[in-house]
């Protein structure tokens, strides 16, 4: 009967051990789960950046599924019905595309001789050609959906509600920058807004596209988008 | 109620191993707090500071440099930008504004940034916010300054005082231009951002206060205010220029032209992006801290369930006592999560008061050296859910010794000996 008590008080040390080891447990679970935006935070962080996920400087859609091995060959990220889905070519009005100019040039740049200054003139005209180009008029108040990367214009917060939607990662960093008809100035809906989390990956955007075309008025002309809805982009 | 009592009652008697897990449990919640207080004020102030300019120009260095210096006024320009290049980009058809700024002096401990009149009339920040005068007007002699709030609210000023700029940066007024005195013609309101730390003079009275310095010492030949006025004030280079386009849509187009300009090597950054990547750097490191914090949140937790249940085998005979005298099991088990409760809610309160009393005393400090102002707001929706999980968890962590509490006081009778 006397050696009962002493028995008794021995175990608790090895509850102490185990519900130590509970308390660690239950107490990660429930920082995990009652605070959900440093949760969602992180999980969001680890994709775009930690885990190497993200898009690299000068990232086309392309290439960054292209880099994803698990992600299918074309974007996956359903069209809303009743938006026409569109892509960054469209927006190059026909007969202006990288190929179309190359083919236009093709003669030029055979006859021209290897190395010479000739050569590079040609080059510089031929992009001059594709920078200076004009936007595509047929694309005016058409109800669409393009994707792109974002470069950040106007914050509400540290929320972004104006944005400029460019077909390269880094757009605003990377040489040579989009030209005017690559760059669409997106204006979200009243009260909508792009995290910051949000804009370092792919998004998508929907809504009706005003066309200005760049030889009427100089602070309007380009693609413009306002009322804008839209959505991460979706890699599968 | 009497469980309350009781659990009152008997913890006086255990007051200071208590009062230390309360102090464990205070830090730790003021860690967690504080680093989310920080985290979402650096954010706010970060992206409030600038809004509607198209782009930033300055001397050739890395975009955060450029605009850290020239936002925030933190850290230094590498070059600057001569008035030639900056009058031609402000001359081209797509630009539709522009405010220089020339930065390098200081006024007791706070920047002074020339600038243009163009500043009150396109500088935004926030939501698209205009600056807007609280007293006085703007600046028109070369003479003249408006200030910050917090410059005219931490020293004192009103409109009329005189004040003096002092050469660099250091607070102290070694290499005063104390000979040509300014006058406060105006003062801001209040905006949250650097600019409240800000004393804004005109271009022409930046280069007034330098007609007679020559390779940044005082040349022999000293001139009074009078007599500088006789100079041309025409700055010949200014730090940086902000920049608002006709079409934003132009943007890379001008950064471009800006960045491949030939006759001087410049930078050209859109100020969201560059915030944006800012951000993206920095984020990691405000993760961790929330990391470590959680951690420091679990040791403290530990060290409350060390203490239970240390003290745990000292109350057998109350806990007996108790049982004696008609309290149920359950009862038991209340006792401990009551007292667990008592001690973590203790715990936050304490830790939400050493919140505000550090935040109290770091904000002037943090303010004028971070730009980032740790207002005492009321705690939101995720400081309230971090403290509402420390509650959680601690009582989840007290259900362990409440068990072992209950076990005991089945078997235990009056008889036990401890």
């Amino acid at each position: 009967m006397t050696t009962q008590p002493t028995m008794r008080r021995r175990p608790s040390r090895r509850t102490v051990a185990a519900s130590a080891l509970l308390a660690l447990g239950v107490t990660a679970a429930g920082c995990g789960s009652s605070d959900t935006k440093p949760a969602a935070l992180v999980e969001a962080e680890s994709d775009a950046v930690l885990s190497g996920g993200g898009p690299q400087y000068g990232d086309s859609l392309d290439e960054w599924h292209a880099a994803d091995e698990t992600s299918a060959k074309r974007p996956a990220t359903e069209t809303r019905p009743g938006f026409d889905a569109v892509e960054w070519e469209d927006l190059i009005p026909p007969g202006f595309s990288s190929d179309q100019i190359l083919a236009r040039y093709e003669d030029r740049l055979t006859a021209a001789e290897p190395g010479s200054t000739e050569l590079d003139d040609l080059y510089a005209e031929m992009n001059a050609e594709f920078d200076d180009v004009s936007v595509n008029p047929q694309l005016n108040s058409v109800d669409i959906q393009l994707a792109g990367f974002v470069a950040p214009l106007t914050y509400d917060g540290d929320d972004i509600t104006e944005f400029l939607l460019v077909p390269y990662f880094g757009a605003c960093i990377h040489v040579p920058p989009p030209p005017v008809n690559q760059t669409v100035i997106v204006t979200l809906e009243e009260g909508d807004s792009l995290t910051l989390e949000e804009s370092w990956g792919a998004v998508w955007v929907a809504g009706n596209m005003t066309v200005t075309p760049t030889d009427t008025d100089l602070a309007t002309a380009g693609y413009s988008i306002s009322a804008a809805q839209f959505g991460v982009y979706e890699s599968q | 109620m009497t469980l309350l009592l009781i659990a009152l009652k008997s913890a006086r008697f255990r007051r200071t191993s208590l009062v230390l897990t309360v102090i464990t449990i205070a830090i730790s919640a003021t860690l967690l707090l504080g680093v989310d207080k920080i985290r979402k004020e650096s954010r706010e102030s970060l992206f409030n500071t600038i809004s509607q300019t198209d782009l930033i120009v300055g001397a050739r260095s890395s975009p955060t440099n450029l605009l850290l210096y020239s936002v925030f006024r933190i850290g230094n320009a590498t070059n600057n930008v001569t008035w030639e290049t900056y009058e031609s980009i402000a001359a081209q058809d797509e630009v539709a504004w522009t405010i220089p700024i020339s930065l390098g002096d200081s006024h007791r401990g706070f920047r002074v940034m020339g600038t243009s009149t163009d500043y009150f009339d396109f500088y935004r920040y926030g939501n698209k916010e205009p600056l807007s005068l609280d007293s006085g007007g703007r600046f028109e002699g070369v003479y003249d300054a408006v200030l910050g709030a917090d410059v005219a609210q931490d020293l004192g000023y009103e409109v009329d005082d005189e004040i003096v700029i002092s050469h660099g940066l250091n607070s102290a007024d070694f290499a005063g231009h104390d000979d040509k005195p300014f006058t406060v013609v105006g003062i801001f309101d209040r905006t949250g951002t650097p600019v409240d730390r800000t004393v804004h003079v005109s271009l022409a009275g930046i280069e007034a206060i330098h007609v007679d310095w020559q390779d940044g010492s005082r040349s022999g030949v000293q001139l009074d205010a009078d007599q500088a006025l006789q100079f041309d004030l025409t700055p010949t280079s200014i730090t940086a220029f902000m920049v608002g386009l006709e079409n934003r849509a132009q943007t890379f187009q001008v950064q471009r032209e800006i960045n491949e300009y030939q006759a001087e090597p410049m930078s050209a950054i859109l100020p969201g992006s560059t915030l944006s990547e800012f951000w993206r750097t920095i984020s990691p490191v405000e993760q961790l801290l929330f990391v470590i914090s959680g951690f420091v949140l679990i040791s403290g937790l530990l060290g409350m369930l060390t203490t239970i249940l240390s003290t745990l085998n000292e109350r057998r005979r109350e806990i007996a006592v108790l049982r004696a005298i008609g309290a149920r099991a359950r009862h038991v088990v209340m006792l401990i999560v009551l007292e667990t409760l008592l001690v973590v809610i203790a715990g936050c309160v304490l830790g939400v008061g050493m919140l505000y009393g550090l935040m109290a005393v770091a904000r002037p400090i943090v303010a004028r050296r971070y730009g980032v102002d740790l207002a005492a707001t009321w705690l939101d929706s995720t400081q309230l859910g971090i403290l509402g999980c420390v509650v959680g968890a601690a009582v989840l962590v007290s259900l362990i010794p409440g068990f072992i509490a209950y076990r005991r006081s089945i078997q235990d009778g009056l008889a036990l000996k401890v």
